[in-house]
């Protein structure tokens, strides 16, 4: 009966403790069920009625404390507390007890005399009991009700003395020196007593996190390498190291310093193991992560982690079966959703992405990249409303994160909502995060007065753009200056960064863009560079060499540029497609190498399923080229779906009719038409499509109107076509719709 | 013989029927020996219960019961968010009366709860709930000998023991609880009430986790097995012989949305998908054929017709009222007693945020085919549905409609200004940092 807690007990025990002869430990034991099981008013209760019986009872008292601890009933604890000392003076928590009673009735003088007393009725005990950290802990608190700065000072300083080497102490105290403004002081705290004891990782993780939050990663860096040389803690070192690089988003170097960890030992927890396999994922190495994955043992673990692997791999619906399994096993992963949300994109299935990244929002809003996602996926829907909503609730949840506040102030304006721009715009202001608001005022300005008067709200910023972290401001800059025309500035502009000392990869390439777009091709040829000198592995540097060589005709460096860019960004969706048609040019008029084209439309599409231009040429290809009429019909959706031009309207119509459809041909022919009336070419497949469907009376109209627009790619075709309904006529059979 | 026949007396069979009818319904309130037990199963949607027509396969024990028993088709609660929602079950008022539509709102010790009312009436009175929101600290265990959290024993599923989103314990321990209540006090005459939170939490078995992995998926597996735990605890009662001297009533104190109006959870807005929610009674007896009241009916009104039923006390001049003749209307299917007065929901916006004082007050008014949508934070805005063309409330008809919408609104605002408690001001409590992880660790925004 015990064995199902006391909650299950408590019935029993009341019973007995209702017979006529029930005795004080009756009573007791009920009173003890009722508070393991969180009753503590019916606990108290009780203990009262064993208290009414036998005035002295100690365990009485003593549960009697506690129970009107939980309930704040401070008198009592007070009453109790004098009982047990008077019997049993030595009981030094009961002092404390009652130190903390008294404190929270604001008795400051009388806790002050309780905890003296408390420390002195058994000092022998109170390093052995662990007390001494709770009695400074109190003995601080009620200086600081006193608002005695001075008293908690000493205090602090006796504590330090005392019990310095308890972490919640030194907590205590660096807390109390940053709040003072005396941040020295809180951080030689941590150093000293890292120095006293080099292996406490808390105390270095904590020196180390505070260096990060200073912008000294560097610094919390040394700090945590120099534990991987400490004798006998080279393991939780490394980890920390690992994390470090995780913090850092750089995978690579995190395993490498996990596989410092699995030299030495053979015998390794599934959580580390489980990270490093994440971790090998993420830096591409696929093989080695398969292998550690085998290795684990946890299903949940496995079944997530084969998942984001799979998805990696390229087998989308491996990868949902996988996450699915995991889900299952843990459905609050936030992570787990977000990675089925983009399986189910690769799957073509956007619905359930739709459904996966929500229920990701839903797991985790604060930080889950899935508000971006689902965002996105509904602005290019064209479903606004919907897309704001994501990034309303992250903003809600953490109105620090500018990302999401930049992302809203995007969509509003791409809405017409102006007024809901500004809003967001203000937020952002109102949080503190001045450099996104500046970009979020210069998308404004751009809409209201065009991109040269945008610039000029960035050029006139105090910003000083040479930093590294400015980065996207003076992206946003040089664009901006582009698209006015004046990429003369934009060149001056970035010239005068990289002489004020930015060194970084990306402000090299934006004077590469600007160099380019100002037409000073080889000035720009050596800003890229001098951008792959500073990071090889550099989608823009690539995007903008490969665009020089194009511009120069170069065809073939350009397209090996341009897929070295995909390569290195997966997000970069513009260079794959500047390749794909660089080599849809380049098969002009040559034998097609269709494998090659295919290929390269089927990589986009798995890396950006939503994107049209893709998706429509793709359905197209597949179309014309007797291949899979489902896939097409597939990537005809998501054309229309994400765009719906006049184009991706009549190969979703086209595509119907091949697979028979033919209803929903004419409804899609019709709708393109609406949009690009004078297309011959799709005004006779339209006729085609009628005849089909049986209305061949409309059919002929359209096939003559067609064939009455000019010359087009079914000329021929169409007037086969047109010619077998007129001899239908000619045979004396009436065309009737 | 029909339920019909009984209630009008035109039986004439000569065998004593097999079931009970409309008669034995009233005659409860006679009887000395009547349990009662109430389970709330806490975020339950009406349209997740097969009983009331969804296409999984979600509640069979439930489904069984209510096919025997009483069911209310047009059900509301009174807020979207716990505590709100139950204080106005429990007293029978309108949020607007209760004073408890804030998290350090409480009822006060003035107030009447039927627990009270129960134990001056002999009988043996226990409360087990696992919401904080419904702690004694709240004034929600007025009237309990017991009133309490049961003892973590085990997660209901193993396999998720480190899923940290997964808060220890699980209605199983309230059941376990509840069982060995039953056993200990299988001769008295007793009220238990159970406080369901899996489906809060979205916790199911692995036999019950047949519906898939999405979130609402997650949460139809989690009312599968919170069924199985209803049916196990109706089989227990059978067990010990004492099914036929108890009278069961489910009840929810709200729903939860999956986006229907952009939000997920609940304790938001007050729209239909977290404030309609099922009430059904199994009673002590199966009834040939099941009553579907469908009237509109209220959780406010739960208490006033149990205590009708029971021949007991009323609550203070509560806003319900007994259901009992809509149950009797139901019955021998006159259409002649539907309600048509307003029904109620409400919450306030900042609920969560204890340093504030303004109020942000949200209403839904359920008139007829109709519900108002009033936001406080919205002048000049108003939402008008017509529940009969638009179930789940898409399409705002309020510019369609200015004259019906012009009277709902002032049915609002005379609800709003109507909001004197019979026992005057609620209590303001200090909630604990403690209380108030326990509220966080189930999902609960307090600030």
């Amino acid at each position: 009966m015990m064995s199902d807690g006391p909650s299950t007990a408590v019935w029993v025990l009341r019973r007995v403790a209702e017979h006529p002869e029930h005795t004080p430990d009756d009573l007791l034991r009920l009173a003890q069920a009722y508070g393991r099981g969180g009753a503590h008013r019916e606990g108290l209760e009780t203990v009262d009625r064993v208290l009414e019986l036998d005035r002295g009872h100690l365990g009485a008292h003593l549960l009697r404390i506690n129970l009107a601890k939980y309930l704040k009933d401070w008198p009592a604890v007070v009453e109790s507390a004098d009982h047990v000392v008077a019997l049993e003076p030595r009981r030094t928590m009961v002092h404390f007890a009652k130190a903390e009673a008294l404190l929270e009735s604001g008795l400051l003088d009388d806790a002050d005399q309780a905890l003296r007393e408390g420390r002195a009725a058994d000092p022998s005990r109170l390093p052995d009991m662990g007390l001494e950290t709770s009695f400074c802990i109190l003995e601080l608190r009620v200086e600081q009700q006193r608002e005695a700065a001075d008293a908690v000072d000493q205090r602090i300083a006796g504590c330090l003395e005392r019990s310095g080497s308890a972490l919640e102490v030194l907590d205590l105290a660096v807390a109390h020196y940053d709040e003072r403004g005396d941040s020295a002081r809180a951080e030689s705290l941590l150093s000293r007593a890292l120095s006293e004891r080099p292996v406490r990782f808390e105390v270095r993780k904590r020196l180390a996190d505070r260096f990060e939050g200073e912008g000294r990663p560097d610094a919390a860096f040394d700090l945590l390498l120099e534990a991987t040389q400490l004798e006998g803690v080279a393991f939780q070192a490394w980890l920390l190291v690992a994390a470090f690089h995780r913090d850092q988003e750089d995978y690579e170097a995190a395993a490498r310093a996990v596989e410092n960890v699995l030299v030495d030992h053979d015998v390794v927890p599934e959580l580390v193991m489980a990270e490093y396999a994440d971790d090998l994922i993420r830096a591409q190495e696929f093989d080695k992560a398969e292998e550690v994955i085998g290795n684990i043992d946890r299903q949940v673990w496995t079944s997530l982690l084969r998942g984001r692997l799979l998805l990696e791999r390229g087998d989308a619906r491996g990868a949902m079966d996988a996450l699915q399994e995991g889900i299952r096993l843990w459905p609050g992963n936030g992570t787990a959703r977000l990675l089925a949300g983009r399986a189910a994109e690769r799957l073509g299935d956007f619905n359930r992405a739709i459904s996966e990244y929500r229920d990701s929002v839903r797991s985790d809003v604060e930080s889950t990249s899935a508000v971006y996602e689902l965002a996105k996926l509904h602005e290019e829907e064209g479903r606004f409303s919907s897309a704001y909503f994501p990034l309303n609730i992250r903003l809600q949840r953490n109105p620090d994160d500018g990302q999401a506040g930049l992302e809203l102030v995007r969509i509003t304006l791409a809405a017409d909502n102006l007024a809901a721009a500004e809003g967001a715009m203000n937020l952002l202001r109102t949080n503190g995060k001045e450099r996104e608001a500046l970009l979020a005022s210069a998308m404004i300005e751009k809409e209201r007065a065009g991109p040269g008067a945008a610039a000029d709200v960035l050029a006139v910023s105090q910003l000083d753009l040479s930093e590294p972290e400015q980065v996207p401001v003076l992206a946003a800059l040089v664009q901006y200056l582009i698209e006015a025309g004046r990429s003369t500035d934009a060149v001056e502009r970035t010239g005068e960064v990289v002489e004020a000392g930015g060194e970084s990869a990306g402000m090299w390439s934006l004077r590469g863009r600007a160099l380019r777009a100002a037409g000073k091709g080889r000035d720009a040829r050596a800003a890229y560079e001098k951008s792959l000198e500073l990071a090889p592995v550099n989608a823009e540097a690539l995007s903008g060499l490969a665009a020089l060589a194009a511009d120069e005709g170069r065809q073939r460096d350009a397209l090996d540029l341009y897929d070295r860019a995909f390569a290195a960004d997966r997000d970069d969706m513009d260079a794959a497609w500047n390749a794909i048609v660089l080599a849809q040019s380049m098969e002009s008029g040559k034998p097609k190498s269709e494998e090659s084209l295919d290929a390269r439309l089927e990589a986009l599409l798995y890396a950006h399923p939503r994107h049209p231009d893709a998706a429509n040429l793709l359905a197209l290809r597949l179309l014309e080229g007797g291949g899979d009429l489902d896939r097409a019909a597939d990537f005809a959706r998501r054309a229309i779906r994400f765009r719906g031009g006049a184009g991706d309207l009549a190969t979703g119509g086209r595509v119907a009719l091949a697979r028979g459809d033919a209803t929903r041909a004419v409804q899609l022919l019709r709708r393109s038409l609406e949009r690009q009336p004078a297309s011959p070419s799709t005004r006779y497949f339209l006729g085609k499509a009628l005849r089909t469907a049986g209305k061949p009376v409309a059919a002929r109209a359209a096939i003559k109107a067609a064939l009455a627009a000019g010359d087009f790619d079914q000329w021929d075709a169409a007037s086969e076509e047109l010619a077998e309904l007129e001899r239908q006529v000619a045979d004396g059979k009436p065309l009737i719709d | 013989m029909s339920i019909v026949c009984a209630a009008l007396g035109c039986a004439e069979e000569t065998e004593p029927p097999a079931t009970k009818t409309i008669g034995d319904i009233r005659a409860l309130a006679e009887r000395d020996d009547l349990n009662l037990l109430f389970i709330l199963v806490d975020t339950l949607r009406v349209d997740r219960l097969g009983t009331y027509g969804y296409d999984r396969d979600t509640t069979p024990n439930i489904d069984a019961l209510t096919a025997k028993g009483i069911r209310f088709d047009a059900h509301v609660s009174q807020s979207s968010w716990t505590k709100c929602s139950m204080a106005s079950l429990w007293t029978g008022l309108y949020p607007s009366r209760t004073g408890v539509r804030r998290a350090q709102h409480a009822l006060p010790d003035d107030a009447l709860l039927p627990a009270e009312i129960l134990r001056s009436s002999g009988f043996r009175t226990a409360g087990i709930f696992r919401n904080g929101w419904v702690a004694a600290n709240f004034g929600f265990g007025q009237g309990f000998e017991v009133y309490m959290t049961p003892t973590p024993h085990v997660n209901a599923r193993e396999d998720v023991a480190d899923n940290p989103s997964v808060v220890a314990g699980s209605d199983d321990d309230v059941f376990r609880s509840a069982a060995e209540f039953l056993r200990v006090h299988v001769d008295d005459r007793w009220f238990l009430y159970l406080h369901l939170l899996d489906v809060h939490q979205y916790a199911s078995d692995e036999a019950s986790a047949i519906f898939g992995t999405r979130y609402s998926d997650i949460y139809d597996n989690a009312i599968r097995w919170t069924d199985s735990q209803v049916g196990q605890l109706v089989a227990k009662l059978e067990q010990l012989g004492i099914r036929d001297r108890t009278l069961i009533v489910l009840a929810s104190d709200h729903g939860e949305a999956f986006g229907e109006h952009g939000a997920e959870g609940h304790a938001r807005d007050v729209y239909g998908e977290v404030t309609q929610t099922p009430m059904a009674f199994f009673l002590p007896f199966d009834l040939e054929q099941g009553i579907v009241v469908d009237t509109r009916s209220e959780n406010v009104d739960l208490w006033p017709t149990l205590l009708d039923l029971l021949g007991l006390p009323e609550l203070e001049s509560p806003d319900g009222q007994s259901l009992l003749p809509a149950i009797h209307a139901a019955a021998l299917d006159e259409g002649a007693d539907r309600r048509f007065d307003p029904a109620f929901a409400q919450i306030d916006h900042a609920w969560g945020v204890i340093e504030e004082e303004e109020h942000r007050t949200l209403v839904a008014l359920t008139e007829g085919r109709w519900r108002l949508i009033y936001d406080e934070t919205k002048p000049g805005y108003l939402e008008l549905f017509d529940k009969q063309t638009d179930p789940r409330e898409q399409r705002n008809v309020a510019a369609a409609h200015p004259e019906r919408t012009a009277d709902l609104l002032a049915k609002v605002e005379a609800y709003l200004a109507h909001s004197e408690a019979p026992w005057g001001e609620s209590p303001l409590i200090e909630i604990d940092e403690m209380q108030l992880k326990q509220l966080r660790a189930i999902g609960y925004g307090v600030e």
